[in-house]
């Protein structure tokens, strides 16, 4: 096993699939010369050449489009977008193209591609560059997506969605490039579809994915203090929800936190208590949590933007709420 | 918008609350988790914090009302809002001991609702909604139509500002798994008082009933906290009452109630507060029963105890006086085809009843095996709701403790109960005038006069006392 950071893990991760499969090609603003925005691609431009690692202009649609196509003609794109808020230009390229393209040819035609880069809030980056999008993109039948929150699941589900057959939006983000994990030594696939396990507990189940991941996992530490064992799923594909795992945890512990950096309205942590709600109801013995950004534009000042986020306080808070155990609770009503 | 502010359940056992004190004035602003007032519970003093930011627009129940869990105390929202239509709906407070069912039942309209007995149980425990109304059972609907009668939809109707967790009509709130769990104990979720929001019945209610019935608690860890929680407030007390104490005598010290104790504390409170006992007492001699148990022992690994043939003696006489074995449903007695004996036995955290099941069909070493059986799961992991629900009757021998004549409180559902004391060497006088020494035991017999007269229970002992004193006469 060797330390390394995610964004050291995506790297590796790309290197070995282009290493692998010389139609793999990576395409994206600064991704070349720049050795990429967050150096995810540092490297790569000197080993594979200009060929296969393409410095685009800033036209999220145009390049979009073109990994598209180059999917369809058979080539192994993944695209780089510098943030997710800057996806949305290319939002038809993704929804209206690839996430179509096996459905409306029968069968004749694919789209193997991968959409990837930051996305959710960092620290002060103000409205615009501080969105979470997962729900965007999850919402799309046709579409996989994926949202790593460990080093080794960052390096293997990319393995796994570049050698996908059909387009995947990978969802990373700008703190976590920072962070550490073990990755394996050994070349590693993780499955996309399958979530982990990444604490064990009998009191409660939290549900989280990507950089909220590790606010659940203080949460779950800070409740252990009192007691109350959490257990702590990662959900690590938001597209096919790994449901049974999730239900399965709900009906042994009777409770649920889902905790979402996305909005709360028709997101994928709303999404996923409704789908706890239907299918443990008769073992529920409290309405499912939510904890998710606050519904509001991120404020840029600090302290708000913190008050937004949905960090470990809210969790515990959350997870007594569900154990009955937070004072005024019972006053909500 | 303004809404009601209702009684919560601030510890797990209670089911009503009693205002102490407003800490907040009518008028005034609060911010979340600020004290409103303070509630006395079964148990304590208990305060109540503000759910979140408002202003106290008007208080429903003053200083010394006292509410049960659900019930509107006070109105909260913004300066200046309009409370009419929530003050025309709040149905005024009651005590919890006034009659739940005559409050806003369709049986309170002019016309007469004939509506079957089961059904108007289901509506005299429904849920109200926030509008004071009752959400009517299906039933309850269908035979109201005919009459005229509009009764307000189960659902929310848009004149309620805020829903209150929609419930099957006859039960409280309750959660899913609370209900399922209580299923599975056996445990009517009706008389469990709910500590969740609204009085919702949630699994650690459920689970401390259950614990309570079956003996030596296994609380997860979850279950713990909540309990240590709502303890809390009676620690504090107890150690302010220590702090206060001079003196050489030990302080007070409160103990606050495990589940067990308190469900033991409810069940028997409420046997012997509604079923109207009477106790008839018989001596009876005890020779014979004793040489046939040292006869039947004879040769035996393991002898057959004598709680066992009290236990069969007791069978054979119901078997003659089957209305022994009944009990009271309020509007029907049901009288049980299998006697299912229960016996009381002590534990060190309190009393459990094991019952053995048919005990008319199986002979004393089956019963005594099933007994002694039952009695060791008690002392281990304890007893599963089916090894110690549903007694038909019940035999409390406190013998062996010395003690020569006691009254015992019925085990509901039961209508009778046995108390047994001790066989004492007696001086007897007999027919001819002389006096010789019998080994005699007090019988006193409990019964619920709902279900069983005075001379039909003076039969039925008549009966055991025969069998008890010549236990062959059972075989005619």
């Amino acid at each position: 096993m060797a330390i390394m950071t995610i964004r050291e893990a995506l790297g590796r991760a790309l290197d070995e699939e282009m290493a692998r499969d010389d139609r793999v090609f990576l395409m994206g603003e600064e991704v070349g010369e720049y050795d990429g925005a967050y150096k995810v691609s540092k490297g790569l431009l000197a080993k594979y050449g200009s060929e296969r690692v393409r410095d685009t202009p800033i036209a999220e649609l145009g390049f979009t489009g073109v990994g598209v196509g180059a999917a369809l003609a058979g080539l192994r794109p993944v695209v780089e977008w510098m943030t997710h808020n800057f996806a949305l230009l290319a939002l038809d390229q993704v929804v209206n193209e690839a996430a179509k393209m096996r459905y409306m040819s029968g069968g004749l035609l694919s789209a193997p591609i991968v959409f990837r880069g930051p996305s959710g809030p960092a620290e002060q980056l103000g409205a615009q560059h501080s969105q979470s999008f997962a729900s965007y993109w999850a919402h799309v039948p046709g579409l996989k997506v994926v949202a790593p929150g460990t080093a080794a699941d960052a390096y293997g589900l990319l393995k796994s969605a570049i050698r996908d057959a059909d387009p995947v939006v990978f969802l990373e983000s700008e703190l976590m490039y920072g962070w550490k994990g073990e990755v394996p030594d050994e070349e590693t696939l993780v499955p996309i579809g399958l979530s982990r396990l990444a604490r064990p507990g009998r009191d409660l189940t939290i549900a989280a994915y990507s950089k909220a991941l590790k606010e659940a996992l203080d949460a779950a530490d800070r409740l252990a203090e009192r007691g109350i064992e959490a257990e702590v799923i990662d959900l690590r594909t938001l597209r096919p929800l790994d449901e049974e795992a999730i239900h399965r945890s709900v009906r042994r512990t009777g409770r649920c936190v889902v905790v979402d950096e996305s909005w709360p309205v028709a997101s994928v942590g709303s999404h996923l208590a409704y789908l706890v709600s239907r299918e443990c109801f008769d073992r529920l013995d409290a309405p499912v949590e939510l904890v998710s950004l606050e519904d509001v534009p991120m404020p840029y000042n600090r302290s708000l933007e913190l008050a937004a986020e949905p960090g470990a306080d809210k969790i515990v808070a959350a997870a007594l709420r569900a154990l009955y155990l937070e004072p005024g609770a019972a006053a909500r009503e | 918008m303004a809404e009601k502010l209702f009684m919560m359940a601030l510890s797990p056992t209670m089911s009503e609350g009693t205002i102490a004190r407003w800490r907040v004035a009518e008028g005034e602003a609060f911010t979340a988790g600020q004290l409103l007032c303070e509630v006395e519970t079964d148990k304590a003093s208990m305060d109540y914090e503000a759910p979140k930011d408002a202003r106290l627009l008007k208080i429903l129940l003053p200083q010394g009302g006292r509410a049960a869990i659900g019930d509107p105390i006070a109105i909260v929202g913004a300066e200046g809002e309009n409370i009419d239509a929530l003050l025309a709906s709040a149905d005024a407070p009651r005590a919890a001991a006034a009659p739940v069912a005559a409050a806003a039942t369709p049986a309170d309209a002019p016309v007469a609702v004939p509506a079957p007995p089961a059904a108007a149980r289901a509506s005299a425990v429904a849920p109200r909604t926030e509008d004071g109304s009752r959400n009517a059972s299906p039933e309850a609907a269908e035979a109201a139509t005919p009459n005229g009668i509009r009764l307000a939809p189960a659902g929310r109707s848009p004149e309620e500002p805020s829903g209150r967790p929609l419930q099957a009509p006859g039960l409280p709130p309750s959660s899913p798994l609370a209900r399922d769990r209580a299923r599975g104990l056996g445990v009517d979720i009706r008389g469990i008082p709910g500590s969740g929001p609204g009085g919702r019945v949630v699994l650690r209610d459920v689970e401390a009933a259950g614990a309570a019935m079956a003996g030596p608690a296994t609380a997860g860890p979850a279950a713990g906290g909540a309990a240590a929680r709502s303890s809390a407030g009676e620690r504090a007390a107890g150690e302010q009452a220590a702090g206060r104490a001079a003196g050489s005598a030990p302080a007070d010290r409160r103990i606050p109630l495990s589940g067990k104790r308190a469900v033991i504390a409810r069940r028997l409170s409420e046997s012997f507060f509604a079923a109207p006992h009477y106790y008839l007492k018989r001596r009876v001699a005890m020779e014979r029963l004793l040489e046939l148990r040292a006869s039947l022992n004879r040769g035996r690994e393991r002898p057959v105890s004598l709680n066992a043939f009290i236990v069969k003696l007791c069978a054979e006489a119901i078997a003659r006086h089957p209305y022994v074995n009944s009990s009271w449903e309020g509007d029907s007695i049901l009288e049980r085809g299998s006697v299912d004996v229960a016996l009381a036995v002590a534990l060190p955290d309190g009393l459990v009843t094991p019952v053995v099941r048919d005990c008319g069909s199986k002979g004393v070493g089956r019963i005594d095996e099933e007994l002694s059986a039952l009695i060791d799961k008690a002392k281990g992991r304890g007893l599963a709701p089916e090894d110690y629900e549903g007694a038909s009757f019940t035999i409390s021998n406190l013998g062996s403790y010395g003690v020569e004549e006691f009254t015992a409180i019925i085990n509901p559902p039961g209508s009778a109960i046995l108390a047994v004391g001790a066989a004492l060497r007696t001086p007897v006088a007999l027919e001819d005038g002389s006096v010789a020494v019998r080994r005699l035991a007090a019988l006193t017999l409990g019964c619920d006069h709902r279900v069983i007269d005075g001379a039909a229970g003076a039969e039925f002992l008549a009966t055991l006392a025969r069998f008890v004193e010549e236990p062959a006469l059972t075989l005619a």
